[in-house]
């Protein structure tokens, strides 16, 4: 924040909060409110986490006229293909459009579970392009109304970038049927095996809990000892140096599973229908 | 002055008692949950300009909300969800805070109990409920608790609204051109129920993607501050008191960073600790910015403890090494500790006159230097300020410091109270 007007991102000076922090001694529920197997460390989360996007259409300026009068723009609803050109924009991974509802508790229902775990799904999840549209979206003169033109109209939707391979899924969806609808999207859209880069990433992601758990043990105890009043300073010492090397060891890990979601789509055909 | 659990602890046992899964099973969420619609009229003033003045609100909207975006774009372009909002004296605030049910915690009890006779004494017909929050309700809490942080940056730094703006013949100068603090427009506030409302404001105002909690500064020289309670949910922490202490840290960060609008932020450190001592003002459980602290134990929200034991190590970074501190995630757990206890200690002992000095001082514009000699030109700065403001060398003052923390069995920590 040097010059500092721009205060950055907010949080926690300039960066993501995503969890933790001090919970002076209250035991905090598990960070993060989604299911999963186990308790995952807090690096686990954030590589699983789902990076939703949140278009907003903006209505164009209006162009003023000779005389400075203008007239103001009205909203109004995109043509399907306008529709999803806009949500995809440049990225050209498949789509996972969820939109908001006013009746369902938390929008990421339709998605995720709340009563079994939902890592498979997250993981799945972060190889296509997540997008978040507002409740209003049903409305007729909402910009992306084609998509969801009713009440009626599903919850969630995936296909590849231009809509095309469209599977409408709903709350109620078993998991194997979503599963298998991410999957088969995921196949047109990429060289790879959907189910063996889960479980890579699921191993992956085991090994950074493993040693993540050790590194906040070790942080842990630092701390406490840091704080009691005339400790031998060589504990303190022995434990920075052992964390120093198990840091290393955590980043290493944490660098290989991101680099099993780094998968290059494939080359789009042409003319694909949408 | 608190040492208990989780207050939420007793339900949590009444629904594993009663069977966990039913209740969180999605189909049982969506058939309990119906859309939550937000009263109309403001139930509280019913919209009456005698009750508005008497809560020192400008408006309850529609107003504009920034420079090109009124609170009515926003309510178009947010996804037709209900925004509540309120223009007060120092704030543009809007809501999407759905009602909440209190739970039995002792602490956030006690406060409200207190807040809530002031909304009556306010509002003089109403009857808001201790047992639920509606919408409305949150609003005017929230309205109140963020112009107290206002106020309290004003006592504590010997600041007045007459400071600011062009000054009346015969006055003396003011200390910079914009009403606010230096702000040219109103501090704004978003208090969202869900992360995606923020999200899309974000998107709306920057078009690009942000945090949660987020801080930036909006066109017409304001400076936006939005959090929602879905994220501060996420970090484990559902209630009110624990979305009041973020909402205070955040706020106090943003009036820090507007003062005299000058580009040039306050040292880091202090920034920090300043934040820390307004967000434990109102929580001293839950302290989120103070990455690196968490412990376990009933007794680990007692910092003023902790702090002795930094200082009986000489672990407790110095004025110096904290004046090196660059960026947030460099702050280590010692780090946050003792730059909350030197904050507190420092509006304790000099008082709102030598605090103001010192913040003039720390934020005056910096000269155009390379980042290495402009990282040496802050801390110098910062340090010379302190020495000035201490009347005494830096050595001193931590000597000064350390008297004062590290004095076992005295919680000396708290700084001033608010008015």
């Amino acid at each position: 924040m040097a010059g500092g007007k721009a205060t950055g991102g907010g949080g926690g000076g300039g960066g993501a909060t995503t969890g933790g922090g001090n919970t002076g001694g209250v035991k905090p529920k598990h960070v993060g409110k989604v299911p999963t197997a186990q308790p995952r460390s807090q690096t686990s989360r954030q590589l699983m986490d789902l990076k939703w996007t949140y278009p907003v259409h903006k209505l164009a300026a209006p162009e003023v006229a000779e005389f400075g009068t203008s007239v103001a723009p009205v909203r109004e609803a995109l043509s399907r293909e306008q529709a999803l050109a806009v949500l995809a924009g440049t990225d050209p991974r498949p789509l996972l459009v969820l939109r908001e509802c006013s009746v369902c508790n938390k929008t990421d229902d339709a998605l995720l579970s709340r009563t079994e775990s939902n890592e498979r799904t997250l993981v799945l999840a972060r190889w296509f392009h997540c997008v978040k549209l507002p409740v209003d979206v049903v409305e007729p003169d909402h910009p992306f109304h084609a998509l969801f033109p009713s009440n009626e109209s599903e919850h969630l939707f995936v296909s590849s970038f231009d809509g095309s391979a469209k599977v409408p899924l709903e709350s109620d969806t078993s998991r194997s049927e979503l599963w298998s609808a991410m999957e088969k999207t995921l196949a047109v859209a990429y060289d790879m095996d959907a189910t063996r880069s889960v479980r890579g990433v699921l191993a992956g992601l085991d090994r950074v809990d493993q040693i993540e758990s050790k590194v906040a043990e070790l942080e842990l105890r630092k701390g406490e000892l840091m704080e009691t009043p005339h400790v031998d300073l060589a504990k303190v010492r022995k434990l920075e140096a052992d964390l120093v090397a198990l840091k290393k060891e955590a980043k290493d890990e944490r660098a290989a599973v991101e680099k099993l979601f780094q998968v290059e789509v494939k080359a789009a055909a042409p003319g694909v229908a949408r | 002055m608190i040492a208990l659990a989780v207050g939420s602890l007793p339900r949590l046992v009444l629904r594993v008692l009663l069977g966990f899964a039913p209740l969180l099973s999605p189909v049982r969420a969506q058939e309990d949950s119906k859309p939550e619609t937000f009263e109309a009229v403001d139930p509280y003033s019913r919209g009456e300009r005698a009750l508005l003045d008497r809560a020192d609100y400008v408006s309850l909207g529609p107003f504009p909300w920034c420079e090109g975006m009124s609170t009515d774009d926003l309510v178009r372009e947010l996804g037709g969800i209900p925004i509540l909002w309120v223009e007060t004296e120092h704030f543009r605030i809007g809501s999407t805070l759905s009602a909440y049910k209190v739970p039995s915690d002792r602490v956030e009890k006690k406060r409200l109990d207190e807040e809530l006779a002031a909304i009556r004494a306010t509002f003089p017909e109403s009857k808001p409920s201790i047992t639920k929050l509606d919408p409305w309700l949150r609003l005017h809490l929230y309205a109140r608790r963020i112009e107290a942080v206002y106020d309290e940056f004003q006592r504590a730094f010997g600041l007045r609204d007459a400071d600011f703006g062009t000054p009346l013949p015969g006055a003396p100068p003011s200390l910079a051109p914009g009403l606010y603090l230096g702000m040219e427009s109103k501090f704004t506030v978003l208090l969202c129920e869900k992360r995606s409302t923020l999200a899309r404001f974000v998107r709306l105002a920057w078009n690009r993607d942000g945090n949660d909690p987020m801080r930036e500064r909006l066109p017409g020289g304001c400076l936006f501050f939005g959090l929602s309670a879905e994220a501060v949910s996420s970090w484990g922490r559902e209630s009110d008191i624990a979305f009041h202490s973020q909402v205070a840290a955040d706020v106090a960060l943003n009036l820090v960073n507007g003062f005299r609008d000058l580009g040039t932020s306050a040292p880091l450190w202090f920034e920090y600790g300043w934040s820390h001592v307004q967000s434990r003002r109102i929580e001293e459980r839950s302290t989120h910015y103070a990455r690196g602290t968490d412990r376990e134990g009933r007794d680990a929200w007692k910092w003023e403890t902790r702090v002795q034991g930094l200082i009986s190590n000489a672990f407790a970074p110095t004025f110096p090494q904290l004046a090196e501190f660059r960026r947030w995630d460099e702050l280590s757990g010692p780090a946050h500790l003792a730059a909350w206890s030197k904050a507190s200690w420092m509006l304790a002992t000099f008082g709102p006159e030598r605090m103001r000095t010192f913040l003039m001082a720390v934020t005056d514009p910096v000269p155009a230097l390379g980042e290495v000699e402009r990282t040496a030109f802050l801390r110098d700065r910062q340090l010379a300020a302190l020495q000035d403001v201490g009347g005494a060398p830096v050595e001193a003052l931590e000597e000064a410091w350390r008297r004062w923390a590290g004095k076992p069995g005295s919680k000396r920590s708290a700084g001033p109270e608010p008015r």
